[in-house]
């Protein structure tokens, strides 16, 4: 885990245009092995459906790619131009794209470069303050189009609180052509809808901020989204942490030092697993209550304890709260069980630490119940490998 | 009449997510018994699962049918 003091939040919301199941915005981040550096890419393809798709994938994959490579951020953007084929009616590119750079320091200083080609032109927002950001354009040498081709580059720091936002124009053009929009939505009104946003809930996730942009820009299209829209957000804040205790401790007499070092954590607490819970409820005095109103026939109900977020069952709950993760199914789509709470806190925190304790139940070992009852060490590697590379979150881990 | 289920993820796979599933459906369609249900955390009686308790009484390895039937008796010996 990263020492520095500050973690950067990366999310994004998307709508596809009216009709169409595949879209032609595409947005991808992820992080390096060394985990110093992020790339974000957002990339609208010319048209909508599965042509813009194919484009605006392979334009966002040549970005992450080239992004990860020595090459500078600059001429990689230039590759990237001159591979993408000019469209022969139109004379314009196929593609549009936008690119962060995250560079993490070894003290806490946060770099960004930011290249954007054609895309509506980022924001960048500290805490609820639009802050002009100071352009250097790019000419591009490209024969066969029809306009003189631009990339503009910036290079910003970001302090905490501070907020880039990334759209494609499916949201500055949404409205287009109505009495009140007659032009679109527009950038500036984008901005004082944002800042409006950030005043009121100045700590509000980069998930939440993407979703309530785009969900205005669909209101503005009358519920039905003219063009793909899409919004991504990166978001520096002090990091959100999360404890989770799971597994009774291979000696008992560590039971009391567990309990402690989870008590006295500064942030959410999961207790995963019943028998873990028992421990608690002993040590600190507390009793625990099952709630018997959120199970499903999967899902074991969750149980409820004074100081601590979610009590759950352990080896099923977590076995589920795995799959669900690599699925990366969007927890609101989830039955209200223990799974989708637990789902809530993973995915709104930044840094999980998981302390996992390696007594075995016996009975766990039947070869009669269901095959998901298996190792907790393997299920937690899995749920620690998933919100790293998928979720870029920051884990820990240590047994008991 | 009180009934515990263990809810530990033996008991809970051997049996009990069906157990609770038959016992709120009979508790709704026979108001008039006053049943209690109550989720309990392991027992420590996995191997013999799935548990349940009836008015403190540990009643082991039963299936749905079986934990209605016992109901079912037990309110008829009621005076």
């Amino acid at each position: 885990m990263r020492p520095g003091k500050f973690v950067v939040d990366v999310d994004y919301a998307q709508f596809y245009k009216q009709g169409q199941r595949i879209g032609g915005d595409v947005f991808l981040y992820s992080r390096n092995p060394e985990k110093n550096r992020i790339v974000c890419t957002l990339s609208d393809g010319l048209g909508s459906g599965v042509k813009a798709n194919v484009l605006a994938s392979m334009t966002a994959h040549m970005a992450q790619k080239l992004s990860f490579s020595p090459i500078n951020a600059v001429h990689s953007a230039e590759i990237i131009m001159n591979t993408l084929p000019v469209c022969k009616e139109r004379k314009i590119s196929y593609s549009t794209f936008s690119i962060i750079q995250i560079l993490l320091g070894e003290q806490d200083g946060i770099t960004a470069q930011l290249i954007e080609y054609d895309n509506p032109r980022m924001f960048l927002f500290d805490r609820s303050v639009s802050v002009p950001v100071e352009q250097k354009r790019i000419i591009l040498d490209r024969p066969a189009a029809c306009k003189d081709e631009s990339l503009s580059w910036s290079s910003v720091g970001l302090e905490n609180g501070c907020r880039l936002i990334m759209m494609t124009d499916g949201v500055t053009q949404s409205g287009l052509g109505t009495h009140r929009y007659p032009l679109g939505w527009r950038r500036s009104a984008v901005e004082s809808f944002i800042q409006q946003l950030l005043k009121e809930d100045e700590d509000i996730s980069s998930k939440e901020l993407a979703r309530a942009i785009i969900q205005k820009a669909r209101a503005l299209d009358a519920g039905l989204p003219k063009d793909d829209i899409t919004c991504a957000v990166v978001t520096v804040r002090r990091p959100r942490d999360l404890i989770i205790a799971t597994g009774p401790p291979y000696r008992e007499s560590d039971d009391a030092a567990l309990v402690e070092q989870v008590m006295d954590f500064q942030g959410k607490k999961i207790i995963s697993g019943g028998t873990t819970a028992q421990i608690f409820s002993r040590e600190c005095h507390e009793e625990v209550r099952v709630d018997l109103s959120s199970w499903n026939a999967d899902i074991p109900p969750a149980s409820s304890m004074k100081g601590v977020d979610l009590v759950t069952e352990g080896m099923l709950t977590l076995n589920r709260v795995a799959v669900e993760l690599e699925r990366r199914t969007p927890v609101e789509e989830l039955p209200p069980t223990a799974v989708r709470s637990y789902l809530e806190l993973l995915l709104s925190s930044d840094r999980v630490f998981f302390v996992v304790g390696t007594t075995i139940n016996e009975a766990h070992q039947d070869p009669n119940i269901p095959f998901e009852i298996g190792i907790r060490r393997t299920i937690i590697h899995r749920i620690r490998t998933v919100l790293e590379d998928s979720y870029l979150k920051e884990t820990s881990l240590s047994y008991l | 009449m009180k009934i515990e289920l263990c809810m530990g993820s033996s008991c809970f796979a051997r049996g009990n997510a069906a157990v609770l599933e038959a016992l709120e459906l009979y508790a709704s369609q026979h108001e008039d018994c006053e049943i209690v249900l109550a989720g309990h955390l392991c027992l420590r009686e996995c191997s013999k699962g799935p548990n349940i308790r009836i008015d403190g009484e540990l009643c082991q390895g039963l299936g749905p049918r079986e934990v209605i039937s016992r109901l079912k008796q037990l309110q008829e010996s009621k005076p």
